[in-house]
């Protein structure tokens, strides 16, 4: 005789309804055994007791919530937002060295150059808001998003001073085959 | 053999009035949220870290985080699935802390990282009780693997739902539909070959 398969047991035993396995069981005395089985394992767990937690469990919880404050407090929003917009500022002149921007090159980009740095004011708004919203512990992480962006904008303005060499030197050209 | 009722869900209007006073920064009120979920999160902790202490420090963790974030619970939702599904996210970021302190286990399978835990018996039965049957069902649920486990224990152990488990860890139904058929069966296969007869 061949034997029920265990998914179907275990599916009896979670009281899922077969007629050809209630005919089977009633003349099969291992699958009843089997099903047996299924039901004391089912009823097994879920009289499993969870672990008891011993001592002053919630007071624990509670000082380490009052601790968790004191560390917002000792590093408040008053302290973290002009952080962020300091050192998003502070990150951008250091980009801009890296990319070898001049400050000078900056009054030669006119509109391209107002827009990047609004831009960049934006982002900073942005990462203002996000510091504001997250926990202390999360400063980190701000700072280096704000670090990519500032990569970004720093990026654009390379490209820009790129673009605006390029435009000058064919202006030199230009007039050297004029002349 | 009548199967025993599953655990009754908690009373939810009582919930809300405590989520919402929590939000409003009740102390209180979020005392008594843990008083009544500090068991489940210890548990799911325990059987996610293996050890008494840094599971009841991860559940401590877990309520801080809870509270932190009490504004964004819904109260009309019960609280316990959303709760739990910041336990399940700092549980597995702790594992995975764990598995990069460790270094080699960044890339192990379930079975193998709950086979390099730590042997855990002497704990389980001081939190537990001796009751061989007990400690032979859990010592099984250890050995399982870590998604099977997850989902036997909130669907068996807390009385979660499939669709509330599916929303705890972000899975289809049927993907918890099946892992319970699969670990229920090798939880049978576990405590067979262990030599205890469910």
């Amino acid at each position: 005789m061949t034997h029920l398969a265990g998914d179907l047991l275990q599916a009896v035993a979670l009281g899922i309804d077969d007629p050809d396995a209630t005919s089977h069981l009633a003349q099969c005395e291992h699958c009843e055994g089997e099903l047996d089985t299924w039901r004391r394992l089912l009823a097994q767990l879920s009289g499993h007791p969870e672990p008891a937690i011993n001592g002053e469990f919630t007071a624990e919880v509670m000082a380490r919530i009052d601790d968790t404050l004191a560390g917002e407090e000792a590093w408040p929003l008053s302290t973290r937002v002009p952080l962020a917009l300091g050192s998003g500022f502070v990150a951008l002149v250091v980009i801009g060295a890296l990319f070898g921007i001049e400050p000078a090159a900056f009054a030669s980009f006119g509109a391209d150059a107002a827009r990047a740095l609004a831009g960049a004011v934006k982002l900073q708004v942005l990462f203002t808001k996000l510091v504001s919203v997250l926990p202390s512990e999360a400063s980190a992480l701000v700072v280096l998003g704000q670090l990519t962006c500032l990569l970004l904008v720093g990026w654009t303005l390379h490209s820009l001073v790129r673009s605006q060499s390029a435009a000058a030197e064919l202006e030199v050209e230009d007039a050297r085959s004029v002349a | 053999m009548a199967l025993p009722p599953p655990a009754q869900p908690p009373d939810i209007t009582d919930e809300s009035a405590l989520v919402r006073g929590a939000a409003q920064g009740d102390r209180d009120a979020f005392a008594a949220l843990v008083r009544r979920y500090q068991r489940q999160i210890f548990g799911l902790a325990l059987r996610f870290l293996g050890n008494p202490d840094p599971a009841r420090d991860a559940a401590q963790e877990i309520f801080v985080k809870a509270f932190v974030a009490i504004d964004r619970a819904d109260p009309e939702r019960e609280f316990g699935p959303w709760l739990m599904t910041i336990a399940r996210n700092h549980l597995r970021d702790r594992l995975r802390r764990r598995r990069v302190r460790k270094g080699d286990l960044a890339d192990t399978e379930p079975d193998e990282l709950i086979a390099r835990l730590p042997t855990r018996t002497p704990d389980i039965e001081a939190s537990l009780g001796t009751r061989q049957e007990t400690l032979a069902l859990e010592q099984a649920l250890q050995e399982l693997p870590e998604h099977y486990r997850e989902v036997v224990v909130l669907h068996h152990l807390q009385g979660r739902s499939v669709k509330e488990i599916a929303g705890i860890i972000g899975r289809p139904e049927g993907t918890v539909m099946t892992w319970l058929f699969r670990g229920r069966s090798k939880l049978k296969d576990l405590l067979e070959a262990a030599g205890v007869r469910p």
